[in-house]
């Protein structure tokens, strides 16, 4: 049976409230009762109302159920669960299933199953269906209409700000580029808007930031000359140009996609808010294939991200690439096993093998952000008040200075190489987890 | 890449400054055909075009930063489940147990994991009584470390450039390290700068000298006694009390010894303890600290009185048992009906005190005449005793049901609980621990809270299990307690299993 660490456990929390109210209830002393087999941990817990709360995990996904009336996922109840388990496995006897917990793994069995075999039930009638499908191809022309206009007015504004500089365009408020940013979401662009929003950031960054900013605007540039000729590009290229407009491809378009199996190494994990949103992104590299894998996970503030991949595990699974030039998003269709634990990693030697396939990346999606670099045999160096990275060839890369856990990346490898992994983005090297002798350690959340 | 540098510096003036610059030979006949567009078009294409390039061909930079690495430890690490437990504590579930854990790992032989040793190292900055416990558990990772922030100079072994620049804390540090291992060269480091350092620091560092305090140390405290400052002269002089070789201690003999003695003791009659108060201290007794005003303006004791309690305080007990040969006991019988029972039983706890005199300790406490205890140093009498007979006289108050009459009982026997190292004697765990059960039966009182706290994380682990069964679970308070006990034991079972 696969049971989380406590650090795992943490992770999954939606908010700092949560970690605090799940760690209240890692006691015993709250559950009435607790129990746990293979597959399901499952515990009784008294809260203010006449009937203890049902709480139950299912081990596989993880996935969670309570009786709860909460609206996070995981709640506490089902937060404190783990937490509990992963301090102390012995105070969660080993027991047959209740009905109440045996019910609800069938019933997620029976749906898993449902989802894979049969696809979109086929509506009755062929009406109906053509209906819907002109419905839709109106939907998506009006959308494209309207990216049509936003970009254009888009262009008009990098021209005045290449115009009038970069310099004068530090000197702009947030503001500035915000309303830009909302013009972009108006006209349906949202991964243009996402973009536009990091400006004032990139403004701030210090040493290059001008290298910075004109890269940006570059490839803001080089999107536009994309979308302006969508209709005559290569099918992938065509896929990545619409991908860092903000479509998104739609699940049942995935279905003919031709799955990828192969032994998973998680290798990071990390959330970030943008605008009243969470945004989760896990890294996969293939065992066998090597090829890196982006899951993404959205959620509002406060409400559940996935929460079945967890940084350090290896699954087993057929994962579905989302259409690109160079396809890295992906989604996991199907798992063969419980996760294991991730012990030895199968990493590049060096930056400059990593930095052949970000180059190789790039060559298919030159608007990616970030590449995955998973390099063996790196020693991180403290010198002067940053961190940087050095390979077993001697070449160094700068560790990114929003980077908060160098001294615990540091204090890992107490000068020693050691595997680390972290998200490129051309600049600097946002590290998510680094191997060392006992196995993976994550550092894309808090060490303290 | 001077191309790129020419862009960067045309763009941050803006495009229309001049013509683009030219691009190498390889991109511009690439984008010969993609010259559609205005002149920002043109400049912000041929921009991102190169910036691409650089960012496929990104040339990394060389470091031949030397760096030197961590020795490998000769601890075993602690487990998976430990390292949990670590980490809920560094999150704030049950953070009180953090120092017991701490010393646990180090005791067993084992080290933290290494990613929680910079939030140990922050946490041990704030809160100093940490800090040999986070050096402990953290290993030589942790020593190592430590010499890479400045922020925890305080793990790193002595740098000479701290003892010069430091704060007084770190330096008084550096010294109590040095002290442990090598006391006369933490004397003579000491004294190479003492007469360049302002009296509060002189303070400080003569009371770093209570570590392995010897013979050797005499004629540099007696040189002290001529000291500017009263403050270090006093560290000085309670120093020398303890050193029953010193001439100090000889000086403060040979004015203690005429005044007590037995007089009398007929046929009838006992004889009874026979007190001759000092004379007003000549130049020889001022400079060993004689001060009629050494207590400053107070109606307990008489000027004559309190030269009384400072000779006493310096003179070794075993001169009084010798030559009045009397056990202490007997002694303080004696004196119980002289008019100055307590002044002398205040010099003669003073002197318990610093001789840490286990027999003196243990009849002072029988004895009904109390010292002063106000003029005497905070530590109680009773932290003098082996633990085990220091259990035996404590668990005699909550057995008698003396706690249930007020909070100040339980606050002092909280102080006197503090004054053991480690876990309480199971015998006086029982009896406390029942108390306040005694106490709880309707949620733990709001006062008791924190006493209540720092008491059960002295309970011995073996009584974790019993401790925390029986709780009134839904009363206020209660359930926090239960949680704190049961986290120990899980924690502390995890360490020695694992």
């Amino acid at each position: 049976m696969q049971i989380l660490t406590t650090e795992q456990a943490l992770a999954l929390a939606p908010d700092a409230a949560s970690v605090k109210a799940g760690q209240g209830l890692a006691n015993p002393g709250k559950w009435v009762s607790l129990g746990r087999d293979d597959r399901a941990v499952w515990g009784e817990c008294q809260g203010s109302g006449k009937e203890p709360y049902r709480t139950q995990a299912d081990l596989y996904g993880p996935a969670f159920h309570c009786s709860c009336p909460s609206r996070k996922f995981p709640c506490k109840h089902g937060l404190g669960l783990l937490l509990l388990l992963a301090a102390n496995p012995a105070r969660v006897p080993e027991a047959a299933p209740p009905p109440w917990v045996s019910e609800w793994i069938a019933r997620r069995d029976a749906s898993a199953e449902k989802k894979a075999t049969t696809p979109e039930a086929a509506p009755a009638d062929p009406e109906t269906v053509a209906k819907r499908e002109a419905d839709r191809q109106k939907r998506a022309l009006k959308r494209e209409d309207r990216v049509r206009a936003g970009l254009a007015e888009l262009q008009t504004w990098l021209d005045d700000l290449a115009r009038q500089g970069l310099a004068h365009a530090k000197q702009q408020s947030a503001q500035f580029f915000d309303a830009m940013a909302a013009r972009m979401v108006d006209a349906q662009a949202p991964g243009i808007a996402r973009r536009l929003r990091d400006w004032p950031g990139v403004f701030a960054s210090g040493d290059g930031w001008a290298d910075r900013a004109l890269a940006e605007a570059g490839a803001l540039q080089w999107l536009l000359h994309g979308f302006s000729r969508v209709e005559s590009l290569p099918d992938a290229l065509r896929a990545s140009v619409r991908n860092a407009i903000g479509w998104t491809v739609p699940e049942q378009e995935l279905a003919g996609a031709e799955p990828v199996r192969d032994c998973w190494q998680v290798v990071g994990q990390v959330v970030e808010e943008e605008e009243k949103l969470r945004v989760q992104r896990t890294w996969l590299v293939g065992s066998e294939t090597r090829r890196p894998a982006l899951c993404l996970s959205f959620a509002a503030i406060n409400q559940p991200l996935d929460a079945s991949l967890i940084a350090g595990t290896l699954i087993d699974a057929s994962v579905v690439f989302h259409p690109s030039g160079s396809p890295l998003r992906a989604v996991v269709r199907e798992r063969h096993g419980a996760a294991r634990p991730l012990e030895k990693t199968a990493a590049r030697a060096s930056f400059d093998d990593a930095l052949a396939e970000t180059a190789n990346l790039l060559s298919g999606d030159p608007w990616l952000e970030r590449t995955p670099w998973l390099v063996r045999d790196c020693v991180p160096l403290r010198i002067g008040d940053g961190f940087l990275l050095r390979d077993s060839l001697g070449a160094v890369a700068p560790i990114s200075r929003r980077f908060t856990n160098g001294w615990p990346l540091l204090a890992v490898s107490g000068g020693a190489p050691v595997t680390v992994f972290g998200e490129w983005n051309g600049h600097t090297l946002f590290p998510l987890g680094v191997v060392d002798e006992r196995g993976f350690i994550a550092l894309g959340g808090s060490l303290s | 890449m001077s191309a790129w540098n020419d862009y960067v510096t045309a763009a941050l003036l803006g495009s229309g400054k001049g013509p683009p610059p030219s691009l190498p030979a390889n991109l511009h006949s690439l984008l010969a055909k993609a010259g559609a567009g205005n002149d920002e078009v043109r400049f912000l294409t041929r921009a991102g075009a190169l910036a691409l390039s650089r960012r496929a061909g990104w040339k990394s930079a060389r470091s031949e930063f030397e760096i030197c690495p961590c020795e490998p430890e000769g601890t075993a690490p602690v487990g998976r489940a430990s390292a949990g437990h670590l980490r809920a504590m560094l999150a704030g579930r049950c953070a009180a147990a953090l120092p017991e854990w701490l010393g646990v790992v180090a005791r067993l032989g084992r080290h933290a994991p290494s990613e929680y040793l910079p939030a140990l190292l922050d946490r041990a900055r704030l809160n100093p009584p940490l800090r040999p416990l986070v050096m402990a558990a953290g290993g030589h990772r942790a020593q190592w470390l430590a010499a890479q922030n400045p922020a925890w100079a305080f793990g790193t072994a002595e740098s000479s450039e701290l003892w010069e620049t430091g704060t007084r804390d770190q330096r008084a540090a550096i010294l109590r390290g040095l002290r442990a291992n090598a006391p006369s060269d933490a004397r003579a480091k000491m004294q190479a700068v003492w007469q360049s350092e302002p009296a509060d620091t002189r303070a400080a560092f003569i009371a770093e000298l209570a570590t392995n305090l010897s013979h050797d140390d005499a004629p540099f405290l007696e040189g002290i006694l001529d000291d500017r400052s009263k403050e270090v002269r006093r560290g000085a002089i309670d120093l020398l009390a303890r050193l029953p070789t010193s001439p100090f201690v000889a000086r403060m003999l040979a004015r203690a010894t005429p005044l007590v003695r037995f007089a009398g003791g007929g046929f009838l009659s006992r004889p009874s303890l026979e007190v001759t108060l000092p004379a007003d201290p000549d130049a020889g007794g001022i400079r060993d600290g004689l001060d009629p005003k050494a207590f400053g303006q107070q109606k307990e004791l008489g000027e004559k009185a309190v030269l009384l309690v400072l000779i006493l305080s310096s003179v070794p007990l075993s001169n009084w048992t010798d030559t009045l040969r009397r056990e202490p006991a007997a002694l303080l019988k004696a004196a119980e009906k002289n008019e100055f029972a307590r002044a002398l039983e205040t010099g003669w706890a003073w002197a318990a005190l610093r001789q840490r005199n286990i027999a003196w300790a243990e009849a002072l406490l029988d004895s009904p005449t109390a010292p002063h205890v106000e003029f005497l140093p905070a530590e109680p009498l009773l932290a003098v005793l082996p633990e085990a007979a220091r259990a035996e006289r404590l668990a005699v108050t909550p057995r008698a049901g003396g706690l249930k009459i007020s909070d100040a009982a339980w606050q002092s026997l909280a102080a006197q609980l503090y004054s053991f190292s480690g876990h309480l004697p199971a015998a006086l765990a029982r009896e406390v621990l029942a108390a306040l059960r005694h106490e709880s039966a309707n949620g733990i009182p709001r006062h008791l809270r924190g006493i209540a706290e720092s008491f059960l994380l002295r309970l011995p682990p073996a009584l974790l299990p019993s401790a925390a069964t029986g709780w009134p679970l839904e009363q206020e308070g209660v359930a926090e307690f239960v949680e704190l006990l049961n986290f120990r034991h899980d924690a502390l079972s995890a360490l020695t299993q694992a």
